[in-house]
């Protein structure tokens, strides 16, 4: 809208600038710097209280009446100027800031790492830097998600609020954890209240997931996009339970609530590792860096939930292991995602759809590392099915026939996007001729074939 | 302008090599899928 106006400015002020030069080049003879430049506020090139059009007459018509040439000088190059100026200036403000985040999260982990892997100090002083260090990191997500929150004005803030609490829970267990740990001086118990954190953590993580602006407009895509989700499920769950699922189903007793408890943990892993792949595909430009942390934390904590189960049924974890890094890993991500996340002010209206399919980026196209991390489980998936078939192994009755949906679902998914691009066809995006107009710009960048190229259609 | 297009290029190959890949793997699954019937 101001460009707009401000282009409007200049083709009524390009009448005036050709038959009344500019002060300097009528002085000097001379053109500087292209025969055009801002006199200042206040100031006309006809002198001072003098319009080109005569007394009390401007260019811009009889309701701006006293605006000067000098005036439509200044909004046509200090406006923009300024503008931009300030917006740079709140870019490499949050760059800095998301710099300075990162090398505080990597310096820290590192340390971390270090501390446990050197086992300074001995057994004792090491467990207890351990579960102080998790409390804190998580204490730090939950207290940098809480700031984001309150720094938010849109929808954005529900999802901020609702991983804070995340967040909270994972400290309650994790201080619980350290009061078994250095206080009573006991092992924990499995089951224990540090669970109830634990697991009371996940399903407000995932409702901070469902309740993210980019579900919303995920929730009004087409069947594609549904497909793509089922596919990305069932490939998650295939993984999880080729390696850690099925092989602790099939070796544990059932009957005790901490077996229920032990698999609740990769189970709700899954569940977030899938909300925050379907959220960070249509997600906002502003918003990418935050869900990428996000993602790195769910990544990382999903790991250590898997290693943890995995030792506590192999009978060898304790505090103080090597796998713990991964959630102080975890925090410090989600921690720096709140941390690097823009505030967007009050007051400030709603968002167009327009507007915001705009803030994806090309509309109606994915960004290449939305795409690949889309793909990456599922081929992932794909070929570990091969490679297990390789080995030797025969596949038990469910992972056989998780492996043939998993299979004839990308077969049926590849077979959807090759004939939305095939040639002659429109593509999806492209039928409704606002969708035509909005990408006809960008047509010959998209990549027509992509299975995952295409996002989910704006309201 | 140049580099944008040759940017849009790799982006569009990395995805058309994934897209391949994943097809060919699949199929290669459903034939081992088919051959190997579960115990």
């Amino acid at each position: 809208m101001l460009r707009r106006d401000q282009s409007e400015l200049k083709e009524r002020a390009e009448p005036l600038r050709r038959t009344h030069p500019p002060i300097g080049a009528m002085t000097s003879g001379k053109r500087l710097g292209g025969g055009y430049r801002p006199l200042g506020p206040g100031r006309s090139a006809l002198g001072p209280g003098r319009s080109a059009l005569g007394p009390g007459r401007s260019a811009l018509g009889p309701r701006g009446g006293s605006c000067r040439i000098g005036l439509i000088a200044t909004l046509t190059t200090d406006a923009p100027n300024k503008s931009l100026d300030r917006t740079s200036a709140v870019e490499s403000r949050l760059s800095q800031r998301r710099l300075a985040g990162a090398v505080g999260a990597i310096a820290f982990s590192g340390f971390f790492a270090l501390w446990l892997g050197l086992r300074i100090g001995g057994t004792e002083p090491v467990r207890d830097f351990d579960d102080i260090a998790t409390a804190l990191a998580a204490l730090a997500a939950a207290l940098s998600c809480m700031r984001a929150a309150i720094r938010q004005h849109d929808r954005s803030r529900r999802f901020w609020s609702l991983l804070a609490m995340a967040c909270g829970a994972w400290t309650f267990a994790e201080v619980v954890w350290a009061v078994y740990d250095i206080v009573l001086r006991v092992p924990v118990p499995v089951p224990s209240w540090a669970d109830l954190g634990y697991l009371g953590a996940i399903p407000l993580a995932a409702a901070a997931l469902l309740s993210h602006p980019a579900v919303r407009r995920a929730r009004q895509a087409r069947a594609r996009a549904s497909l793509d989700a089922v596919l990305l499920a069932t490939a998650l769950l295939f993984i999880s339970w080729s390696f850690v699922l099925g092989p602790l189903w099939r070796h544990s007793d059932l009957g005790s609530l901490g077996c229920v408890v032990a698999i609740a943990y990769p189970f709700g892993d899954i569940v977030m590792l899938f909300l925050v792949v379907t959220v960070i595909r249509p997600v906002r430009v502003a918003d990418r860096f935050g869900m990428w942390c996000v993602l790195a934390g769910i990544v990382a904590m999903a790991i250590s939930d898997s290693t943890y189960t995995g030792l506590v049924e192999a009978g060898k974890y304790s505090s103080g292991d090597m796998v713990d890094v991964g959630w102080v890993v975890a925090y410090l991500c989600l921690a720096l995602g709140a941390f690097g996340t823009g505030g967007t002010p009050a007051g400030r209206p709603a968002r167009r759809p327009s507007q915001a399919r705009q803030a994806t980026g090309a509309p109606g196209v994915m960004p290449l590392s939305s795409t690949v991390a889309s793909f990456v489980p599922i081929l992932a998936a794909l070929v570990s099915v091969a490679v297990e078939h390789a080995l030797g192994r025969k596949l038990p009755p469910f992972d056989w026939a998780l492996a043939l949906a998993l299979t004839l679902l990308a077969l049926a998914r590849q077979g959807l996007g090759l004939w939305d691009g095939w040639p002659g066809r429109p593509p999806a995006t492209s039928r409704s001729p606002a969708a035509s107009r909005s990408t006809a710009g960008s047509r010959s960048t998209a990549p027509s074939l992509s299975p995952f190229g295409k996002g989910p259609a704006e309201p | 302008m140049r580099s944008l297009r040759s940017a849009n290029r790799a982006s569009n190959f990395i995805v058309m090599m994934l897209m391949a890949a994943t097809t060919v793997v699949a199929f290669l699954d459903l034939y081992l899928l088919g051959s190997g019937l579960p115990r």
